[in-house]
């Protein structure tokens, strides 16, 4: 059954509670508001068109993100997509600590980007990462040790019991 | 990474985007607009506030609700009203989806309606966008200054559609008696100027940008447009509304289609299920689309009428370089030649001509955690004078070749 099936205020509540996790997890992986926007809009979408019954609220979500997550690499994998880095242009950091620490961040390649962001934002553990990322465990893992070593190598001494 | 979770945090949908989430509820799909309708405003020039006073006795024109015109001393208009302006934080995405959207040429003489006291110092053109049921959506109109600077102004029934983000509390200006929310942001080394108001129950937005523009001339515009009065709007009631269609079919009805349903494949690949159909007529585009999906692999079809643009893609199949995606490396953006960029991206290959090494010419792969592997095509194939674009992932060039060829027998 889709949202298709339902009353539009059922689907009104389902963005309500989901817009800002996608767009988030849109932006952390694609570093500007208009790709963010785009993959946002087809993700809901796809919901609306074709979203399977949810078992659950966690299902429901993990089912968005891992749409999410395809998209973006979807978009980002087209050869004649020019990526950009425009986040911090868009949405300023508050302090220059905060500010290096994104800066850092963003400039990581995707993969790594958007297994940081599952990780330390949304709170999933790698197993779960690595279902909706349709990765290896073991794969996730390594991607956040090696995203952990890129950062502390960029960032400051002081830094490091942030990251 | 506390600093990572306190910046997420405080990021947010914008209100346009959430509107535009919520719209597929009326059973419509988000499109982005055309190029036409996006902005870019460059630098705007003085005028004289004397013989503006002169121009609005003239006319006798009403100005905005409440307006009192005050008696301006200058002769540049410059310095009369300073702007209070607001920092923009950003501006969110331009695109704007109007319902079965069609639009019309603004005549001369409704542009002396539109904008009465404009008219005489700027050069303006505008186009009236309208909505499937003939409703007028907006007015996207132009002012270039003799010295070529440009305005993008939009008038809207009620309100404009905004995409800025005010960083901060919002503060008004006053111009003319009439309160304005006036901002800028920052784009590289040049500024942005904007503002939004309304006259009556007619909404505005101008936007200025470039080297050269100060926020004086935003409002010597502003003063213009607000002492011409609230647009009479009723003007574009009733247009004459163009052949519009906007409807999503079933595969069967799609097929059925009496303009393209023969060049749709009738036969797909195993696992692939039917996704969507879309047969879409404005007064720019008229095409069948469909598409079938197979986990994360997928078919589209794309089918029109070629167009003179589209010839400038036609290519041999002797010219490799105009279509073999082995020449060039990923990502193509930096190895294909500019030149060649539009052709090598879709080329439009003969239906006659058209072998199974061309096809796999066109076949790459791209390999991505997290995704399904498999070759993606995407290029056209001309049969008469109509023009079918494939795009494909997951699928072998021996299939789709199959496929344009059991077209070849259909059509």
């Amino acid at each position: 059954m889709s949202f298709k099936s339902l009353h539009s205020e059922d689907f009104e509540e389902f963005i309500k509670k989901h817009e800002n996790k996608i767009y988030r997890t849109a932006l952390a992986i694609m570093r500007n508001i208009p790709d963010a926007e785009d993959i946002t809009q087809e993700t809901f979408l796809r919901a609306y068109e074709k979203a399977p019954e949810f078992e659950s609220c966690d299902h429901e979500t993990a089912w968005l993100i891992r749409v999410t997550v395809n998209l973006c690499n979807s978009y980002l994998r087209s050869p004649w997509h020019k990526q950009t880095n425009q986040l911090l242009e868009s949405y300023s950091a508050k302090e220059p600590k905060q500010y290096e620490l994104l800066e850092n961040v963003f400039a990581l390649p995707r993969k790594y980007r958007a297994v940081i962001h599952l990780f330390y934002y949304e709170g999933y553990s790698t197993k779960d990462i690595a279902e909706l990322t349709r990765q290896k465990e073991g794969t996730v893992r390594s991607l956040l040790t090696r995203a952990r070593q890129k950062l502390k190598l960029v960032l400051k001494e002081e830094n490091h019991e942030s990251i | 990474m506390k600093a990572y979770k306190d910046y997420m945090d405080k990021i947010s949908v914008s209100e346009e985007l959430h509107k535009k989430l919520i719209s597929f509820t009326s059973k419509t799909k988000p499109i982005h607009s055309s190029a036409k309708f996006r902005r870019y405003v460059t630098v705007f020039a003085c005028f004289v506030v004397i013989l503006l006073t002169t121009i609005i006795l003239k006319n006798n024109v009403t100005p905005g609700t409440n307006l009192t015109i005050p008696q301006l001393d200058n002769t540049n208009g410059k310095d009369e009203y300073s702007l209070i302006l607001n920092k923009a934080n950003y501006q969110t995405a331009n695109d704007i989806y109007i319902p079965k959207h069609f639009w019309l040429d603004v005549s001369v003489d409704e542009l002396h309606t539109l904008f009465p006291a404009l008219i005489d110092q700027y050069s303006v053109t505008a186009t009236a966008n309208f909505q499937g049921n003939g409703t007028l959506f907006n007015i996207d109109a132009r002012a270039i200054t003799s010295s070529g600077s440009t305005a993008y102004i939009q008038v809207a029934p009620g309100e404009v559609i905004l995409d800025y983000v005010i960083d901060g509390k919002e503060k008004k200006s006053d111009i003319l008696g009439v309160p304005v929310t006036a901002a800028y942001f920052k784009v590289q080394s040049s500024t942005v100027y904007f503002a939004s108001f309304k006259l009556r129950n007619v909404g505005y937005y101008v936007e200025l940008s470039g080297g050269k523009v100060e926020e004086a001339d935003l409002a010597a515009i502003l003063q213009l447009i607000i002492s011409g009065g609230a647009a009479d709007l009723s003007i574009f009631n009733d247009p004459v509304i163009p052949e519009l269609r906007e409807d999503y079919l079933t595969i069967n009805e799609a097929q059925k289609d009496s303009d393209f349903g023969v060049y749709l494949p009738k036969n797909l690949p195993s696992g692939f299920s039917f996704e969507s159909a879309l047969r879409f007529i404005n007064q720019e585009q008229d095409y069948l689309s469909a598409s079938w999906v197979n986990g994360m692999h997928y078919i589209n079809w794309h089918i029109t009428k070629i167009c003179n643009d589209d010839r400038k893609r036609i290519t041999s199949v002797s010219d490799i370089k105009n279509y073999d995606v082995s020449i060039y490396p990923i990502p193509t953006a930096d190895s294909v030649p500019k030149k060649l960029q539009g052709i090598v991206d879709n080329p439009i290959f003969h239906i006659n001509d058209l072998t199974l090494d061309v096809v796999k010419a066109r076949a790459y792969k791209v390999t991505d955690e997290g995704d399904e592997s498999g070759p993606r095509m995407r290029f056209s194939v001309l049969y008469g004078d109509t023009l079918v674009e494939l795009n494909a992932k997951g699928v072998s060039p021996e299939t789709i070749f199959k496929m344009i060829q059991q077209i070849k027998s259909q059509s």
